[in-house]
């Protein structure tokens, strides 16, 4: 075989991949923004349950996108976990999206934290994408409207204060 | 913050901590830049280096700056369809950075292609590179970046965001592009890398081949998680 046939081929090799691995993109949705209403989503618990927006109607939800290998996630944990602690009879919920990560990793990460509120794993980030989350750590601060009221992106953790105050915001 | 702190902090992100998660990107543009620069008939002179490769620094950086900003500047209009396309814009980059991986595996072997090894072909192919690498690239949130983010996310400050973004992609850019030109100012004369020449291209070559294919697979995840996993 001459280089110029072996080129083709290789060519022609990665382009069938290409192909294949084109088909699994699914249509893409408009992107969550601020000030908008909050993109309805269905996600899959490591208890099995399932955690849906609708769930969340009427209160505040502060809805994180983590991953176990992200050292930011890992250090913006333990404020999400005393947070919670702050605000568990007040009508505010907290969920942890899986993303970027294997289910395994993810759930491993869950019970390394002792995770105390909902957690579930994004299988092929489907409501990363649709909120426009392209890096973990990323929190979304949903009021009882179901409004995003503020988007935080990175270490939580670097801004304890105005943490306190967005929760408080979408409590009130 | 203005303009020139955020540069500062995308540029000095590179010498950090953080270039751990810069490592998604930094050891394939080395790849190809080293892999270019061994291909090239003219890598022995300062002025051969700087003629075929400073206009590749400038293409990559012009590239790679404008569409990392665009990619952060969720709150833009024009970002949207790419934010939103992100899955199938990285399996064409993967495309893209597949054939520039075989450019420099078969450059020297296939005599249309040595004939088309100019420094022009070589800028095209480094802005091809600096917006495939901006699309596959997801980047940590440093503290800076993290307040950028916030500004570029909602629309009443979608455009200072995209500024501000726009000039920390520029500093991570003149980072890598100045590590890549002192890499090359090291090869210059090095008796053992001008006798492994074939060999070390091909790795290149290689490695930009696997960088291609773990983004049309999906596997660019694995690769940033283990990368990263390395912090923890």
């Amino acid at each position: 075989m001459n280089s110029t046939s072996c080129f083709r081929n290789l060519c022609a090799g990665f382009f069938l991949m290409a192909l294949i691995s084109g088909c699994s993109e699914e249509v893409s949705r408009p992107l969550l923004q601020v000030g908008e209403k909050a993109v309805p989503f269905t996600l899959e618990l490591t208890g099995g349950q399932q955690s849906q927006l609708e769930h969340y109607a009427g209160k505040g939800l502060v809805i994180t996108f983590m991953s176990s290998w992200c050292p930011c996630s890992n250090e913006s944990l333990p404020l999400m976990k005393q947070a919670h602690a702050t605000h568990k009879d007040a009508p505010v919920a907290f969920l942890m999206v899986g993303i970027q990560d294997s289910r395994s990793n993810f759930e491993n990460f869950v019970k390394k934290w002792n995770v105390p509120f909902p957690a579930g794993y994004d299988k092929n980030d489907h409501i990363a994408k649709d909120y426009g989350v392209s890096s973990p750590p990323t929190t979304f601060f949903i009021d009882k409207n179901g409004i995003v009221k503020r988007a935080f992106y990175g270490n939580i953790a670097k801004k304890p204060d105005e943490f306190q105050q967005w929760v408080k915001e979408i409590i009130e | 913050m203005n303009g020139g702190m955020a540069l500062w902090g995308g540029f000095s992100s590179f010498f950090s901590i953080w270039q751990v998660c810069i490592l998604q990107i930094s050891p394939f543009f080395i790849a190809f830049i080293a892999g270019s620069y061994l291909a090239t008939p003219d890598q022995k002179t300062d002025r051969g280096i700087f003629r075929w490769f400073i206009p590749s620094f400038i293409a990559y950086g012009a590239s790679f700056t404008v569409l990392y900003s665009l990619l952060i500047a969720s709150g833009l209009t024009i970002s949207r369809p790419l934010i939103g396309n992100i899955g199938s814009l990285r399996i064409a980059s993967g495309i893209l950075i597949l054939l520039v991986g075989l450019y420099i595996l078969l450059v020297n072997r296939m005599p249309f292609l040595s004939k088309m090894h100019r420094p022009l072909l070589l800028s095209v192919l480094s802005l091809i590179i600096g917006a495939t690498f901006a699309i596959i690239y997801s980047p940590c949130i440093t503290p800076m970046l993290s307040d950028i983010m916030g500004l570029a996310s909602q629309r009443n400050t979608a455009n200072e965001g995209w500024y501000l973004a726009f000039f920390y992609g520029l500093g991570i850019s003149i980072a890598l592009c100045m590590t890549s030109l002192a890499l090359i100012l090291l090869f210059r004369g090095r008796g053992i890398i001008l006798r492994n020449a074939g060999l070390i291209k091909n790795v290149c070559g290689i490695i930009l081949l696997a960088l291609a294919f773990m983004n049309m697979t999906g596997l660019m995840r694995h690769y940033k998680a283990f990368v990263l996993g390395f912090v923890l």
